[in-house]
């Protein structure tokens, strides 16, 4: 274990920790940012009334929308100046969500993923190659940051250009591969196209994040890349990955309770659900500084296994995510909400409101295709312009999501329509 | 070692503790941290039973103290060196020592007395040289050795230090200090409230930081040392300002 004094605390030991560092968030957090002084007015709370855990389940919960409302830098706690790192991930509609990262964050942040990493079974002397991208999006630096923090060799390869990624992990010797387990089974059939076979390289350990996955897709990586495959979990908004990691045997993840508290609730009816229930994850952040989310509704769906782990940590584990309370599809590692997509193409003249995102996986890779039904009018004018059009909204959508698509414009009242809400989103995908 | 709850606490209408909750592990020197009438003060009074107008639970090696009087918690092993030391001026040194076995005459013997003086002496050389003279001739520091030595004279297992560098010259708190720091090498466990918050740090394994009576912040004291905008973000004043 990477901090065994926290990893294997006593469950005693533990709940008050959790308390101690709620309340100092809940302090700082009422008393720093607009958005909780007046959510907890308006619920009729001080902060000061949130004795036990199960006193927490009185606060309001925090959504996504919170952050776009409060974009860019409204949901801080601290001033710009404490802020050393910012990142982003996609929004809902048109903006960014915007995260922000104090030296102290960065640290704690390094520390979790540093853990998680030594929990899949990565030690210092590991070679470790990140094939997430590197940019806005957390991925990619906080297990950059964790792998340093360890010891181990970090090959900063970032997303993309498969063949090269093969011949750097053969060639450099890596050991450990961190991407999201489809480009992993992505990996494995470009591999298999180039000849070359998984004994020529080094690899043992996959850590895998960022998408849902199975149990059938990690039999079929472990088996042809000849590694353990190991599953992880976070998101930007509670600190990026890092907050929750599968030790070696593999029965759920354990969620790093010394620095955020989990519950699960009905998503309908918002009440919180016994433990080992199946609903909606909610998370406070008991640690950060920049950005302290309070009761943060994540859309997973997931359940809390307490039963204890083989491994000696104390933490409770959530089963693998097994879907979202909202449409956010995740495509490619990447969080996409139709409502971003119908934003753009609102905004487009001569576009209708009725679309159709076709998600499908060819070989191991997601593909998103968005289908548009277009006025009569753009459809009987010159190609040319029709095609600048095509290209114009293909542009926009894939810089805004960070993703290629494809946008195919369809003939008017030619997209299925069921009674009442249009069917937006076809998945096509068999994870 | 030492655990507290939620504890909300009054003086009179006047709502001083708000939701403290805040533990102390053997071995631990742990700092609390704050600007004037944070409420410092106030928490170490609660713990040693001096204050009645609270609601809350304080538990010591998982006993519950939290309506123990005094003399009763001094019993379980607390023993408190309150604010400006407190000795009595116009006894003499080894008397204000003795007073502070008080709770343990007649359960132990007077030969373990003495040796607790002597082991005293050796922690404090310059209160055996003063051993006879009035407390009320000492100078500040030589006071706050005696205010500690008296509190020692319990055998306490968690020391509660109120301010002890409180008037005192700079080098006379690196005594004090090097004497805390030593305490602990010899199995005593200290909560040490101070405004000098970087002397405190430096000695201490963690820390607590209050504001207006409530904490916002716990970390470790290392941490907190080696990360200047902590310092910053809550020592000093709170941000109003996203751009300031």
């Amino acid at each position: 274990m990477w901090e065994k004094e926290y990893e294997s605390m006593d469950r005693t030991d533990l709940e008050q920790l959790q308390l101690e560092r709620l309340q100092a968030t809940l302090n700082r957090a009422y008393r720093s940012v607009r958005f909780y002084n007046q959510l907890f007015d308006q619920a009729g709370i001080l902060p000061e009334e949130i004795k036990t855990m199960d006193d927490l389940a009185r606060i309001p919960f925090t959504r996504k929308s919170a952050l776009r409302d409060n974009y860019p830098y409204g949901m801080f706690a601290v001033p710009l100046r404490e802020v050393v790192r910012i990142h982003s991930s996609s929004g809902t509609s048109g903006k960014p969500t915007v995260v922000g990262y104090t030296r102290g964050d960065l640290v704690n942040w390094s520390n979790l993923v540093a853990r998680i990493l030594v929990a899949a079974g990565v030690s210092s002397e590991d070679v470790i190659q990140i094939a997430f991208g590197y940019g806005l999006f957390t991925g990619a630096f906080g297990l950059h940051y964790g792998v340093e923090r360890l010891g181990a060799s970090v090959i900063p390869v970032s997303s993309g250009n498969t063949e090269k990624q093969i011949m750097i992990m053969k060639d450099y010797r890596t050991t450990v591969l961190v991407c999201t387990p489809s480009y992993a089974l992505h990996i494995a059939e470009v591999m298999k196209e180039m000849g070359v076979h998984p004994n020529e390289l080094s690899l043992k350990i996959g850590c895998f994040g960022a998408e849902a996955w199975s149990e059938g897709i990690r039999k079929k990586i472990e088996e042809s890349l000849y590694i353990r495959a190991t599953d992880n979990y976070g998101l930007s908004e509670i600190i990026g990955p890092g907050v929750a990691g599968e030790c070696q045997y593999k029965c759920g993840l354990h969620i790093q309770e010394d620095h955020f508290i989990a519950e699960i609730i009905n998503p309908d009816t918002g009440e919180r659900l016994p433990l080992g229930e199946e609903g909606e994850l909610v998370l406070t952040t008991i640690t950060k500084e920049a950005l302290p989310m309070i009761r943060y509704r994540t859309g997973d769906i997931t359940r809390l296994l307490t039963d204890p782990c083989p491994c000696g940590r104390t933490f409770v584990r959530m089963a693998r995510v097994s879907g979202r309370t909202d449409d956010m599809l995740i495509i490619r590692g990447v969080n996409v909400f139709p409502s971003q997509i119908e934003y753009i193409l609102l905004e487009e003249e001569g576009a209708e409101p009725h679309y159709q995102l076709i998600v499908d996986r060819e070989g191991a890779l997601d593909t998103l295709e968005v289908r548009l039904e277009v006025s009569d009018k753009i459809f009987y004018d010159e190609m040319k312009l029709q095609q600048e059009f095509q290209n114009r909204i293909q542009k926009k959508i894939s810089s805004l999501l960070g993703l290629n698509v494809k946008v195919t414009l369809v003939e008017p009242r030619t997209l299925e329509r069921t009674t009442g809400k249009a069917r937006r989103v076809i998945d096509n995908r068999k994870l | 070692m030492l655990r507290l709850k939620s504890i909300n606490a009054y003086y009179g209408q006047v709502h001083v503790l708000k939701n403290v909750s805040l533990h102390v592990s053997t071995g631990e020197i742990v700092a609390l941290l704050g600007a004037n009438g944070a409420g410092k003060t106030t928490l170490l009074n609660l713990i040693c039973g001096l204050i009645k107008k609270m609601d809350g639970e304080v538990f010591f090696e998982k006993q519950d103290i939290t309506r123990l009087t005094p003399h009763r918690i001094v019993r379980c092993g607390i023993s408190h060196v309150p604010e400006g030391r407190q000795v009595f001026n116009p006894l003499t040194v080894i008397d204000n020592l003795k007073l502070g076995a008080y709770q343990r005459l007649g359960r132990i013997s007077k030969k373990s007395i003495e040796q607790d003086l002597e082991t005293i002496f050796s922690l404090f050389p310059a209160l055996f040289e003063r051993r006879h003279m009035p407390a009320g001739n000492l100078s500040g520091g030589e006071a706050q050795m005696l205010a500690i030595g008296r509190a020692l004279m319990a055998s306490p297992k968690l020391l509660l230090l109120d301010e002890p560098s409180m008037g005192l010259a700079p080098k006379v708190v690196n005594e004090i200090m090097q004497v805390i720091a030593e305490l602990r090498q010899r199995g005593t466990t200290i909560l040490l409230v101070e405004q000098n918050a970087m002397r405190a740090l430096r000695i201490a394994d963690r820390a607590y930081v209050m504001e207006t009576g409530k904490i916002v912040l716990q970390e470790k004291a290392a941490t907190i040392l080696g990360n200047q905008e902590i310092v910053r973000a809550y020592l000093g004043k709170s941000k109003k300002e996203i751009w300031e």
